[in-house]
């Protein structure tokens, strides 16, 4: 029996390796290359972007994966979550210019630039404030320099883009660290398996 | 939106269908159309619309169950047990494309094992019907979890998120290792883990015991291809027996489910249920 684990590509791929190695889980180093599909002895790999790899996980394609917290929280798949690795810790930050902080407090409507368009609508509906939201795909810090939104919601692990940019933490919304999960199904139909990698995973 | 299924996808849909109103049927359950709409609803969210012509606001209905109450409610006289069907979607802001299209059926006045069985070899006859054969049967009882947790006063909103989504690293760092919690999350199996629950959790016995007589009768029909998860909570908060999901492998939604509720209608009669996802089918038949 073989056990389908989907990998983000990108910022975790390299410490979610590091971390299957040693548990034991993973026996060989795998690169992140142009091969998608990597398979080591029972265990097949599947290296997708970050967004996707719930979806597999969801769709049974995968019985295991391993994501941010940040993408959980968007999209919100029917998927186990078998703990934090705490791995790839980041925060997931409300950031603009330093000279619109004040505006960020008093305003009762502000535009929004972001990855995560279903997690700042959430955020920013709780809080009782109205919120424009645009979603883009990525270089979320263009949006206010160019003047398409007035902050941005995005992902810090050291503040160094932010800073780049000209731009400054203006709020945090939360912590964001890798999560085992996995697929329902599976975790009945592989019980003995996945079980045992969570052991491996989650001993203290 | 929803897409709209190709002739091919129609005609399986269409036959499921078909497939499962002849069953049904066959087993003695009646017809009974329930509106789209309704007044009020039991579940938390809801799609709602605003009827220009009486200047109200109504639901799409999210639950055929809540619908069957108030006909029960209106009916003074019944023989029973009653058996009923009914077919249409449920709508549901959650739902990824807003409803999910259901067959779902209702036997109101047979207790425990009996009709727990009745509706589970529905469904497996339902199933054998359109070929699918290599489905799991998931049978739990979260009443059985329940009394677990309310012997050891335990806050049970602080757990219930966390075995929901099998959340063993934070119940580790809550409970720390090897606590009841975390025995309680990797309780699945065959016959043999109620011999374990058993031992482990003997305030759950008599939820145990239930299970047990069920799995007896689903084996003595020949129906093996089961496993107990004694660590599934309330899906629905009605739920106070045994409840059941049936799954096609590869996939991660239920095909059909189920379970038992009973006072529901009107207190101490016994009912219980099963409904099958029309749509989770077609869309893991391609």
């Amino acid at each position: 029996m073989k056990l389908t684990c989907a990998l983000p590509k990108g910022r975790l791929f390299e410490e979610s390796v590091n971390l299957l190695i040693g548990k034991g889980i993973l026996r060989e180093r795998i690169e992140e290359g142009r091969k998608l599909v990597i398979e080591k002895g029972n265990l097949r790999m599947i290296l997708a972007k970050p967004f996707d790899v719930p979806v597999y996980v969801e769709e049974g394609v995968a019985d295991i994966g391993i994501v941010g917290r940040d993408v959980l929280l968007e999209k919100k798949p029917r998927v186990y979550e078998f703990g934090d690795l705490g791995i790839g810790k980041c925060t997931i930050v409300v950031a603009g210019k330093e000279a619109d902080r004040e505006k960020y407090k008093t305003s009762p409507y502000i535009r929004v630039a972001t990855k995560y368009p279903n997690l700042t609508k959430s955020f920013f509906e709780k809080k009782n404030v109205k919120a424009s939201i645009i979603h883009l795909n990525g270089s979320v810090e263009l949006a206010p320099i160019l003047g398409l939104s007035d902050y941005i919601v995005d992902l810090v692990q050291t503040g160094r883009t932010l800073r780049e940019n000209n731009l400054a933490i203006i709020e945090e919304i939360g912590e964001s660290t890798g999560v085992l999960i996995g697929n329902r199904v599976s975790f009945i139909a592989k019980r003995e398996f996945i079980v045992d990698i969570i052991h491996k995973l989650f001993s203290i | 939106m929803k897409k709209i299924y190709s002739f091919k996808e129609s005609y399986v849909f269409s036959n499921i269908l078909k497939k499962g109103r002849e069953i049904l049927e066959k087993n003695g359950y009646r017809f009974l159309r329930l509106p789209s709409f309704d007044t009020d609803t039991l579940k938390r969210k809801f799609i709602s619309v605003l009827n220009t012509r009486d200047d109200e606001v109504i639901f799409l209905r999210s639950d055929f169950t809540y619908q069957i109450i108030k006909h029960f409610d209106a009916l003074s006289d019944i023989d029973l047990p009653l058996r009923i069907y009914y077919e249409g979607s449920l709508f549901d802001p959650d739902f990824e494309d807003f409803e999910i299209y259901q067959i779902g059926f209702e036997l109101i006045g047979v207790e425990d094992i009996e009709g727990d069985f009745e509706i589970i070899y529905c469904l497996y006859e339902i199933f054998k019907s359109i070929n699918i054969n290599d489905f799991i049967l998931v049978i739990s009882n979260p009443s059985f979890i329940e009394k677990v947790i309310s012997a050891r006063n335990i806050d049970r909103n602080k757990v219930e998120n966390l075995l929901k989504k099998k959340n063993i690293g934070r119940l580790r760092k809550e409970f720390g290792n090897g606590s009841f919690i975390e025995k309680l999350i990797f309780m699945q199996g065959k016959r043999e883990i109620i011999d374990e629950a058993l031992c482990e959790f003997p305030e759950g016995e008599e939820e145990l015991i239930k299970i047990n007589k069920l799995i007896d009768k689903l084996e003595q029909n020949n129906i093996s291809h089961y496993i107990i998860d004694l660590s599934d909570i309330k899906r629905l908060p009605y739920y106070n027996g045994i409840t059941f999901e049936i799954f096609m492998e590869n996939s991660g939604y239920a095909v059909a489910s189920g379970g038992r509720y009973d006072g529901i209608y009107r207190e101490g009669i016994p009912a219980t249920g099963g409904a099958v996802y029309v749509d989770n089918i077609i869309k893991l038949m391609k």
